[in-house]
Order: C-alpha cells, then sequence, then structure tokens
C-alpha cells in the first residue's frame, strides 16, 4: 500500500476507533450509573432485611425468656 | 470492562485516542476483531446487570420487604434503560462493522493491484485480508440468513396461530345449531375468513420449511399444538396433558430401549406429544372431538399397534414425497383412467404427503377428489372380482404388489439424489422407523397412561379428563393418513393378518373430507361410533351405525360436552324436524360406493340376535327406550345418562363397535357384549369376567357422573380388548404366535386388559393369558345367568378354527 493510501486508511481507522471508544464509554458511563443506583437501592432493602430479621429473633427471644 | 485493556500492552501499534485516551488497536483486523468482541461484551454486561436487577427484586420479596410500586416501577426503568443503552451501543458498533467492511474491501482492492504489479505488501498478507474479507461477506450473508429465517420463524408463528384461531371461530360460528340459527352468520363467515387465514399460513410455511422433511415434521406438530390449545384454551385437560406430554421423553416414561442407534436418538430426543402429534394425533385428537378424549389416543394406538405392519410406511412415505406437481398435472389431464393400479395408489399418496409438506387440506383439492374416486372405484371392483375367487389371496397379492413396486422406486430415488438429501431423509426415515416401532412396541398405551398421570389426574377423574377432552379436537379434515404412522419397515406378507391387509386397504380407501366423513368412515371401520350434540344446554351423544346405503342414528344421553365437536349436524336436524322416534333414526347418508362395500361388510345385528330370540336381548334398535318425552327437540333430558338407565333396568353403552349392555335379571345385572358377529356373545364373560354383577351392585348410591365415566371407560376398553383377542386369535392360528408383531399385540392387549379392571370391579379371565379359568368356568357363568345356551354359540376355541375365508365373509354384506 502506498504511503498516501496508509495514511488514509490510518486516519479513517482512527475514526472509527474514535466512535468505537465513545460508544462504548457511553455505555459504560449508563451501566456503571445503573449499577450504582441499583447498589444504593440494595443498600436500603438489605437494612430493611436485616432488620426485620432481628425483629424477628428479639421477639423469638422475648417468646422464649417468657 | 475498558475498552482496549486486553490490548494496550501488547499493541504498539496502538494509538492514544478518544475522548478519555483508551487505547485501540489499528490495525484493520485488530479492528473488526475488538469490535466484535465489545459486541459480546455489552451484550454479557446488560444481561448481567438485568440478571443483578431481577435478582435483587427477589431477594427484597424472599426477605420479606414489600417493595413499594415506585420501587417495582425503578426496578424495571432500569432494566429498560440498559438495554435502550445496549441497543444504541449495537447500533454505533454495527456502523463501525460497515465502515470496516469497507476499508478492508478498499485495501484488498489495492492489494490485489499491488500483487499484479508486483509491488508492495507480500502477498501472505495479501492472501489473509482476501480472506478477511471473504469471511466478513460470508458473516454478513449469514447474519443477514439468520435475521431472515428469524422473521420467517415469527411470521410462520403468526400465521399458523392466526389460523388455528380463524378455524375455530369460524368453526364456533358456523356449525350445528348454533350457526344454522345464528343471525351473524354471514357476517362472521366473511369476517373470519378461513381461507385468507388458511393461506397465509400455507405461504409461510413453505417457505420456512421448504423441502426439508424434518422442518416439515415440526412445523407439522407445531401446528397441531396451535390447534390443540385454539380449540379448547390453554387450560383444558387434554391440552395440560398434551403441554406435558412435551416435557417427557419416550425413553424416560416407558424405559423403551431400542437396540438400533436411530432408536435410541429417537427415544431420547423425542418428547411424548411430538411422537403422539406426529404419528397419532392427527386421527387422535379428532377421535377426541368425538367425545373419547384421551382415550381416542389409546384407541388410536391400539389400532396402529394392530395394523402396525400395513403400509411399510418409512420407505413408502419417504416415496411419497416425490413429484406431486408432475403427478398433479397428469391427473389433472384426465388420464386417471390410464394409469395402472400401483401408480395410481401411489400418486394418491405422493398427494397425501405433499398436503402435508405444505400443511394444505388435501380434500379441498378437486383432483385429489377426482383421483380418490377413481381409487375407491378400483378397490371395489377388485374386491367385487376377490369375492368370486379366494378374497385373501387376491388382497394380499394386491398390497404386496404395492409395497414391492414402492421399496424398488424408492431404491432408484435415493440413489439418485445428492447425498445431503439423503442423509436428511435418511434422518428422516430414522424418525418415522423410531416412532413407528414405539408404536409397534406395545408401549404408546403407557405413555398415554403416564402422561395422565404426569398431570396429576386420578382415573377417577377420567370422567373429567373425557369431558374436557371432547372439546379439545384438533379439526378433522386433515388426512386421516398422517405423515409419520407405521413403522418404516414393511411387514413381509407372510406374517400380516388378515385384519392387517384389510387395514391397508382401508387406508387406502379412507380419507375424509369432512368431519363427519371421517366419523362415518371410522365408524365403518370399527362398526360405530358415537359424538356428542348438545342442544338447549343439555347433552347427548349421537351414534353413527353405517349400513349399506344409509347411517342409523342412535342416542343416547351421556356426559356435558359441546357442540363444537359435531359437524354432522346435518343429520340430526333432519331426524328431528322429521319428528320420529329418535333412538331408531334412520338418516340417508350419501356414502360413497366404496365406502358402502365397507360398510356393508359389517354383519347385521339382526342376524345375530335371531339365533334365540327369546333368550337374548333386543337389537340395539330395540333397546329399551327413556320414557315419551326423554328425548324430544329442545328438552332432551340430561339425566339420562347410566344410573338413569341402571334404575330403569338397562343400560345401553354403544362405544368403539360392540354394544355393552348392562341388564338387569331380578337382582342381578348381566353385562353383555353385542356385537354384529355371533361370536362376540360368546366374549362377553370371557373379557368382563365373573365379577360384573358386583360392578354394578358397588355403582348403588354413588354419583351419577362417577359411574357413567367408570363404565364408559372400562367398556371402550373391552372393546378394543375383544377386537384385538380377534387378531390375536387369527395370528395364532396362523401360526403368526412366534412373530414380533404377536408379542407386541399380546403387549397392548395385557395394557388394556389392565384398564378394563382398572377400577377393581371387573375381572378378566381369559384362559389363555390368566390361566386360572377354563371354557368350563365360562360355561358356568352363563348358565347363572339363567339363559339358555345359544344354538350358534361356539367357544372361542371353535370359532378360531373357522376357515379364514369364512371369517371374511361373516364381514360382508347379506343381501
Amino acid at each position: 500500500m502506498g504511503e498516501d493510501g496508509a495514511i488514509k486508511e490510518e486516519e479513517k481507522l482512527q475514526e472509527i476507533a474514535d466512535g468505537v471508544v465513545r460508544a462504548f464509554n457511553e455505555f459504560h458511563s449508563t451501566i456503571e450509573g445503573l449499577q450504582g443506583e441499583q447498589r444504593e437501592v440494595m443498600a436500603h432493602i438489605r437494612e430493611q432485611i436485616d432488620q426485620k430479621k432481628i425483629a424477628e429473633i428479639q421477639e423469638h427471644l422475648k417468646n422464649v425468656s417468657q | 470492562m475498558q475498552v482496549g485493556e486486553h490490548s494496550q500492552s501488547t499493541n504498539d501499534k496502538g494509538l492514544r485516542r478518544g475522548p478519555d485516551s483508551r487505547v485501540l488497536p489499528l490495525e484493520l483486523s485488530d479492528l473488526v476483531e475488538e469490535t466484535q468482541r465489545l459486541e459480546g461484551v455489552a451484550s454479557d454486561t446488560a444481561g448481567a446487570f438485568v440478571a443483578e436487577v431481577d435478582a435483587g427484586e427477589s431477594e427484597a420479596v424472599d426477605g420479606g420487604v414489600d417493595l413499594s410500586n415506585e420501587q417495582v416501577q425503578q426496578f424495571a426503568q432500569r432494566k429498560e434503560k440498559i438495554m435502550v443503552a445496549q441497543q444504541k451501543l449495537m447500533a454505533e458498533l454495527n456502523e463501525a462493522k460497515r465502515a470496516l467492511a469497507a476499508a478492508r474491501e478498499e485495501r484488498a482492492k489495492y492489494t490485489t493491484l499491488s500483487n499484479f504489479f508486483g509491488k508492495g505488501r507480500d502477498k501472505r498478507q495479501a492472501a489473509q485480508d482476501a480472506l478477511d474479507l471473504a469471511e466478513d461477506r460470508l458473516s454478513q450473508v449469514q447474519g443477514a440468513l439468520d435475521s431472515e429465517v428469524g422473521q420467517q420463524v415469527q411470521s410462520v408463528d403468526s400465521h399458523r396461530d392466526q389460523l388455528a384461531t380463524t378455524e375455530r371461530e369460524h368453526k364456533k360460528a358456523t356449525s350445528g345449531f348454533r350457526g344454522l340459527f345464528s343471525k351473524k352468520w354471514e357476517q362472521l363467515s366473511s369476517e373470519w375468513n378461513v381461507e385468507d387465514a388458511r393461506e397465509s399460513y400455507e405461504k409461510e410455511r413453505a417457505e420456512l420449511v421448504g423441502d426439508s422433511i424434518l422442518a416439515m415434521l415440526e412445523e407439522q406438530s407445531a401446528l397441531a399444538d396451535a390447534r390443540a390449545a385454539e380449540t379448547k384454551g390453554a387450560e383444558s385437560h387434554l391440552y395440560r396433558l398434551h403441554k406435558q406430554l412435551g416435557d417427557i421423553n419416550l425413553a424416560n416414561v416407558t424405559g423403551w430401549e431400542p437396540e438400533s442407534k436411530i432408536g435410541k436418538v429417537v427415544s431420547k430426543a423425542v418428547s411424548v406429544r411430538t411422537a403422539i402429534n406426529l404419528s397419532l394425533v392427527g386421527t387422535g385428537m379428532g377421535l377426541a372431538a368425538a367425545g373419547l378424549g384421551e382415550m381416542a389416543l389409546t384407541s388410536y394406538i391400539a389400532r396402529r399397534v394392530v395394523s402396525f405392519g400395513a403400509s411399510g410406511a418409512g420407505s413408502y412415505d419417504m416415496l411419497r414425497m416425490r413429484d406431486a406437481k408432475k403427478i398433479e398435472k397428469q391427473l389433472a389431464e384426465d388420464r386417471t383412467e390410464g394409469l395402472p393400479d400401483d401408480e395410481l395408489f401411489s400418486f394418491k399418496a405422493h398427494m397425501e404427503a405433499m398436503a402435508s409438506v405444505n400443511g394444505v387440506r388435501i380434500s379441498d383439492n378437486p383432483v385429489y377428489q377426482k383421483l380418490k374416486q377413481e381409487v375407491g372405484t378400483r378397490l371395489e371392483a377388485k374386491r367385487s372380482a376377490a369375492e368370486q375367487g379366494d378374497a385373501e389371496q387376491a388382497v394380499e397379492l394386491s398390497v404386496e404388489q404395492m409395497l414391492r413396486d414402492s421399496d424398488k422406486e424408492l431404491d432408484t430415488w435415493l440413489t439418485q439424489e445428492g447425498k445431503e438429501d439423503m442423509k436428511r431423509r435418511a434422518i428422516a426415515a430414522g424418525i418415522s422407523a423410531g416412532l413407528g416401532a414405539f408404536v409397534a412396541s406395545g408401549l404408546a398405551g403407557k405413555v398415554v397412561k403416564e402422561g395422565i398421570k404426569g398431570v396429576g389426574w386420578g382415573l377417577g377423574h377420567i370422567g373429567d379428563a373425557l369431558i374436557g377432552s371432547a372439546e379439545a379436537a384438533e379439526p378433522v379434515a386433515e388426512p386421516v393418513t398422517s405423515f409419520v404412522e407405521a413403522p418404516v419397515e414393511a411387514v413381509p406378507l407372510s406374517e400380516m393378518t388378515l385384519a392387517q391387509i384389510q387395514e391397508t386397504i382401508f387406508d387406502e380407501t379412507v380419507l375424509p373430507a369432512t368431519r363427519y366423513e371421517a366419523i362415518v368412515e371410522y365408524g365403518k371401520q370399527i362398526h360405530m361410533a358415537t359424538f356428542p350434540i348438545e342442544q338447549d344446554g343439555h347433552v347427548y351423544n349421537m351414534s353413527v351405525d353405517p349400513h349399506e346405503e344409509y347411517v342409523r342414528v342412535l342416542l343416547t344421553g351421556k356426559a356435558p360436552v359441546t357442540l363444537d365437536a359435531v359437524a354432522g349436524i346435518d343429520e340430526w336436524q333432519w331426524a328431528k324436524s322429521v319428528d320420529v322416534d329418535v333412538d331408531s333414526v334412520e338418516a340417508p347418508v350419501d356414502i360413497p360406493h366404496a365406502e358402502i362395500e365397507e360398510a356393508s361388510a359389517i354383519e347385521p345385528l339382526e342376524e345375530a340376535e335371531s339365533v334365540d330370540e327369546g333368550s337374548l336381548p333386543p337389537p340395539p334398535d330395540e333397546v329399551e327406550v327413556p320414557p315419551d318425552g326423554a328425548i324430544e327437540s329442545g328438552s332432551v333430558q340430561p339425566d339420562r345418562d347410566a344410573l338413569y338407565m341402571l334404575e330403569e333396568r338397562k343400560v345401553v353403552m354403544v362405544e368403539d363397535g360392540p354394544i355393552v349392555r348392562f341388564d338387569k335379571l331380578g337382582d342381578q345385572y348381566e353385562v353383555r357384549i353385542v356385537n354384529f358377529s355371533p361370536d362376540m356373545h360368546e366374549r362377553t364373560t370371557e373379557l368382563l369376567g365373573a365379577k360384573w354383577q358386583e360392578v354394578i351392585a358397588e355403582h348403588e348410591g354413588r354419583a351419577v357422573r362417577d359411574v357413567a365415566a367408570e363404565i364408559d371407560y372400562v367398556v371402550q376398553h373391552a372393546s378394543k380388548l375383544s377386537e384385538m383377542m380377534r387378531v390375536r386369535d387369527y395370528m395364532i392360528e396362523k401360526g403368526l404366535d412366534k412373530t414380533p408383531q404377536f408379542e407386541a399385540l399380546v403387549g397392548s392387549i395385557e395394557y388394556e386388559q389392565d384398564q378394563v379392571s382398572v377400577f377393581g370391579h371387573v375381572m378378566r379371565d381369559d384362559p389363555d393369558y390368566v390361566g386360572g379359568k377354563s371354557a368350563d368356568d365360562t360355561r358356568t357363568r352363563r348358565e347363572h345367568t339363567e339363559r339358555e345356551p345359544r344354538d350358534d354359540t361356539r367357544t372361542r376355541r371353535e370359532h378360531t378354527e373357522r376357515e379364514p375365508r369364512e371369517d371374511t365373509r361373516t364381514r360382508r354384506p347379506k343381501n
């Protein structure tokens, strides 16, 4: 491939690569954001679950002690 | 996962590009590879996130946390957002791939030129580029094809559903009384254009199926599934059973362990539902509509077991796939009369097979109708000729010739076909063989039995099953001869029973164009058939009893089933309009000439009963009728069922041929099977054993419906058993009791025996199979009933000593 052709091809490839990188990073950012939200929600839910379990255990202990 | 992570350390050609300076390889082929990899990464990541959200939701529920509506909505929104993001990325990546392909094409062009002029890069790289380009293109073509096939599958799915729905709606609107009196009939007919739906489906199906036999079989099965679901609805008993069967493979249920390789594959890979759809359901489901429910399946299976050697179907069916267009052309030119018999039969088979391949209704084809008529005429001529000489021999010769020619043609055809086609067809033939062997193995009955258990049915609920299944009928306008219906290996004529040979002829003669015709045809073969009729919310059964020139219609009340199952309502309507005794209506029916011959082969009941009228029950048309007004137009008594008739001294059950009668004599009941042949009387005690009186006694005080259902069940199986025993006797008489066919038959007989005594009411004590009773015992029981022995009553052994020709003639018309 001649020099001009090689440069043209390289430019074209760089352009494509840029597009791919941009698109993927956008996707990646989106998923990171959503994962963050999900983690936050789940942390809250797990806290609720723990509270519920603790309450049950306390209730159980209370019954046993009576 | 970050872009370029994997290549950062190794890719010294990579340039730092992009807003966040991520590394991408800038060698073309690497970039293509990377783009493809990112597609996978995106898909995996999105999938994992959706799973994570789902898991979170489950965790909350399991942990006893009540999610608010808002929270639930947010969970869903997150999943949706990631899917949208993924789709967007995919679109960008596809764009990049297109650009890369264009760049590669440019390079290949240049490289080719460079090579031509002896310049540029080394030839190995150029070759690699060309190869990459070719692969790219191949990949694009493959992708396009996949997408097209996917769309086609989707399209055929939708058209299949549409066809099933339209058929159901149309049938509902146009059949029976509802159809007759529906003001909207014409409007609905035009709205639900069955022909349009069918045409769309056939077109899509043809494109999808192409010439692939396996695809055809799968589509055939799918259509049967759709119709089963649509006709009754997904909640019906039969549909549940049907669905359940799809999850069971033959090996698991039956323990069937075939020796052949293909048999092993089939036993593991083919679901019970597929087996039934492909080999049995065409007729079995049709019979379900006749009120026989899943019993119809066992009935059909039993019949197949008895007749499994009939057509040598594997090779024969393969043959049927050929040259339908050519044949149609020949027939359209009205050249049927010049065709030799074997070609004629073969052509008919071709058309049936092609109809299966294309999913069309062959009964709509005028050419086929002409062909069918011609076949009927010729068979009639053959039979007439055969009556002058040795009937059995004449039939044998005809069938033998047909099979031999078919096999020969098949061999030639396979030799001429390409390897791929051969392989494909061999697989299809193998499946056919496997299914055929399965049916012939006598395990099919067990499958149905296990299937029933599988959906949690106790046998006590068999009545419900019968009732529920009555609606779940596949339209019977399909050819009765299904594509795969018998083993691939033709049974040598020396091993075929007369009944099997006759069965073959029946199959050639029969191709019902309508549901009613199918019922009459089936009734013709088994002597009698019943189907339910609903009027004003009340239901009773219409029994079709074909005679030489008419069909006698008997009515008996039974389980509630719907009018939808009945297409032959016109005859019933006629009977009502002339206000005759509906228990002995003779409704004229136009039966094709060839069918008359078969129908008339049934020995008239009158002759069987004429020997000793004083000691025998009256013939069916003189059976005690319910009180006046019990059955009349618009006011059928819904409780005219088994118990009602028990109280009225008699129960008459008409199923599968023999009439089974429970006669009360003083404080006892006698169970009799009244068939159209004298020896059937002799069979009564053999079949039902000594404890039948207890059966009746146990019914007292029980729910009407349970009693009716149980009796019905037992009677159906006793009837089948009786038919099978006749074949068994004949095989013993002919010295065929060491053949595999005989073993299969015995297996089925054992199954039927189990069914006859399944409620614990009826004991069977056939001396040949149980060994505990003798002919003397039989006579003792007869004396117990205080009846004089009939002059023509013979023991079964005496009967089996009759000449076969005589046996044949007992089924001939009495002129």
